[in-house]
């Protein structure tokens, strides 16, 4: 129904959903959702809460719709909504784990919280599973992780991290830079390990 | 080029985004310094984990599940249009001065309908005090009576009403209370015109 659209840039969809062209906004929708989706799992590794972020991501674009404006990237302004929205669910389950561990009086020691989706069967090629990825990514401070999950999952150019994050272009660029090393460094033992394992 | 530089580098050449005068230098580091070649393997490893993560794909109703819950949006939007006319900064303002105004308007009304305030208010600012006609003891508080100008409000009951004030004033041997005159007072402010 809506493949006429394809033809159209994002920001000419935002242009004539902003005019009233409901189709406009169906475009947009079946254009970035598995996008976000993908953007948002890095940070709640849950799907369900994932996708529940990403419908809102949408609410928030239909009912303000009027409020982009043609000088950035749509896409930049639709991650920005996400990115935020995601942070805030990040705070609120990191708020709801605390009070469980508090509860159980657990709340001095650290102990490993296992995604609450993972299947061992998923995810498992190269050198790494998904889940060691995961919880790599998860061990990096949220400014390393914004980075390199912009970067290196959804691949987008320096230039619109630089956007959406709001900091300037050489400070992403060196950002990820030490986000990459960092990540190397959490993954290194299991390299080790996967190598030692195979030695003996 | 020393290891600091090269760590530095990294992503620049992992990316592609080299210029060919550093290029030279890097490689060169990287080809005498073994420690930082591995690092170099390593990073570029872990960015190729990153890029071969499987794709999360919403659920296949996720377009359905959106649509109802615009709909349920749309329904209850009639206030988020009315946010969209004015800057969010003005509504509460006028809902506020809404609600005072409101507040205001109703007090008013209370007090102008009321029969105790009213009739003091017309004896108070339009007729002056009568001549006092002290012939029989008055209960503290006369007995509502229907007249001109002055509203009984529903639900009293003014014989009963009476009955239970001089039965109280009775009993309490009040002192005597002169009794207002309301004919004289028509009369006098006739008089006066």
């Amino acid at each position: 129904m809506t493949n006429f659209m394809e033809k159209y840039t994002d920001e000419e969809l935002i242009k004539r959903f902003q005019e009233g062209d409901e189709y406009a906004f169906e475009e947009i929708v079946n254009r970035f959702k598995d996008r976000l989706k993908n953007f948002v799992y890095r940070y709640l590794h849950n799907d369900e809460a994932s996708e529940d972020v990403v419908q809102d991501t949408f609410l928030r674009v239909y009912q303000k719709k009027h409020m982009y404006r043609n000088i950035a990237k749509f896409s930049t302004w639709i991650y920005t909504i996400a990115g935020n929205l995601a942070k805030t669910e990040l705070r609120k389950k990191k708020r709801r784990k605390m009070y469980s561990l508090s509860n159980l009086g657990l709340e001095d020691k650290e102990y490993e919280i296992p995604s609450e989706d993972f299947s061992p069967e998923e995810g498992v090629e190269g050198e790494f599973t998904e889940q060691e990825i995961q919880a790599a990514i998860d061990q990096l401070s949220h400014k390393f992780k914004t980075v390199i999950i912009l970067r290196d999952i959804q691949e987008l150019s320096y230039e619109e991290i630089s956007k959406i994050v709001d900091i300037p272009l050489g400070t992403v660029k060196s950002r990820v830079n030490r986000a990459r090393l960092k990540l190397q460094e959490k993954l290194k033992h299991l390299r080790k390990s996967e190598s030692e394992r195979y030695s003996s | 080029m020393n290891c600091a530089d090269f760590e530095l580098h990294l992503s620049e050449f992992i990316d592609g985004e080299m210029s060919s005068i550093i290029r030279k230098d890097f490689l060169q580091h990287k080809d005498d310094c073994p420690d930082c070649s591995e690092t170099l393997l390593q990073v570029n490893s872990a960015v190729n984990a990153l890029h071969a993560l499987p794709r999360r794909e919403v659920s296949s109703d996720f377009n359905e599940k959106l649509r109802a819950r615009l709909s349920t949006t749309e329904q209850r939007s009639f206030w988020a249009r009315f946010e969209g006319l004015f800057p969010s900064t003005v509504i509460p303002k006028v809902a506020v001065t809404a609600v005072a105004a409101s507040l205001v308007a109703v007090f008013s009304y209370t007090l102008l309908t009321d029969p105790v305030t009213t009739t003091r208010a017309s004896q108070q600012s339009v007729v002056p005090p009568p001549a006092l006609n002290i012939q029989q003891s008055e209960p503290l508080r006369s007995p509502v009576v229907a007249d001109e100008g002055m509203r009984i409000p529903a639900g009293i009951d003014q014989q009963a009403d009476a009955q239970a004030v001089s039965e109280t004033v009775d009993s309490n041997q009040a002192r005597p209370v002169p009794k207002r005159s309301y004919e004289g007072q028509i009369k006098y402010v006739n008089s006066e015109k």
